[in-house]
């Protein structure tokens, strides 16, 4: 095995699983999150040769992995789908899937109220709750200032409280 | 009053299940499919170096003959010197070419010709001018 192939093995060894989860976060069916992860590691693959290290490897996948969901959500609107209406999608998605355990009621209830955010909050409350990444990582991977991230990350949170406490 | 809803309750539990052995499938698809573009890359410079490799000894060929007027063109039973010469020389880079490849370079040319459309198409004219 030549060093590339060797490299590129180990890439998808240590990210497929936090990519997955990611991208699954944001694209809520198991499906979808796996065709995305696909193209997400073909797009890591091809453009592997041009990784600068200015920001670090884990944020570069990141922000790819992020474009790439982004893109799957956004190929909806394409078809004149309003954005209400890919949420609703979404939220129909998460109530009528395989690889849902709608056994744990309570943790439903909190991934319904997760997709009530609009998409970049989602995105940022994700980011920072779930991978728990540093405003600054989170800036470099959405091209967003980290006080706007901080505001967009309380906001979340105030809204989820909201919608766990009244619903 | 209602009570303040409690992130630690939840922490980071999620509902979402995969299908069992999902990772392992999906690291050795990717890794397939990583693997034939890495073939197909190479499929397609072997195929840019041929195409080059032939421009080149075309337009070679091309000045020789215009730029020697005087030179003899070959007729039946007497074949000039410096014609067959010529003929030698191109057989003689080819074969180093073709020595040059390795076992897999060599198997992924001899597929890419054997799929050639234009082969294919041939080969099925000459087949039905024969039928």
């Amino acid at each position: 095995m030549t060093d590339p192939e060797l490299g590129f093995r180990l890439l998808v060894e240590k990210f497929q699983s936090s990519m997955y989860w990611h991208i699954r976060r944001m694209v809520v069916s198991h499906e979808d999150a796996e065709d995305v992860l696909q193209e997400t590691f073909m797009k890591i693959f091809r453009h592997l040769d041009d990784f600068r290290a200015e920001s670090s490897l884990s944020t570069w996948i990141y922000r790819i992995a992020t474009n790439e969901s982004i893109r799957f959500l956004n190929r909806r609107k394409e078809f004149a789908v309003s954005t209400e209406e890919v949420q609703e999608e979404l939220m129909n998605k998460l109530m009528a899937s395989e690889y849902v355990d709608y056994e744990n009621e309570m943790e439903v209830k909190f991934q319904r109220a997760i997709l009530t955010l609009p998409e970049k909050q989602r995105l940022v409350f994700n980011l920072r709750y779930y991978d728990e990444l540093k405003y600054e990582e989170i800036s470099r991977i959405t091209d967003t200032k980290v006080e706007t991230l901080k505001a967009n990350y309380y906001f979340a949170k105030e809204k989820i409280k909201e919608y766990m406490t009244n619903n | 009053m209602k009570k303040d809803f409690d992130f630690d309750a939840i922490g980071k539990r999620m509902p979402f299940r995969t299908p069992e052995g999902f990772f392992e499938r999906m690291q050795a698809e990717t890794l397939k499919r990583a693997e034939e573009e890495r073939r197909k890359r190479k499929m397609f410079r072997i195929r840019m170096g041929v195409s080059v490799f032939l421009s080149v000894a075309a337009m070679i060929c091309g000045i020789v003959f215009f730029l020697k007027p005087s030179m003899e063109v070959p007729s039946q039973g007497s074949v000039s010197n410096g014609w067959m010469a010529q003929m030698i020389d191109d057989t003689d880079i080819m074969d180093l070419y073709i020595r040059e490849l390795t076992d897999e370079e060599l198997e992924n040319w001899i597929e890419f010709s054997e799929n050639d459309i234009f082969y294919e198409l041939t080969t099925e004219n000459l087949n039905e001018d024969e039928d």
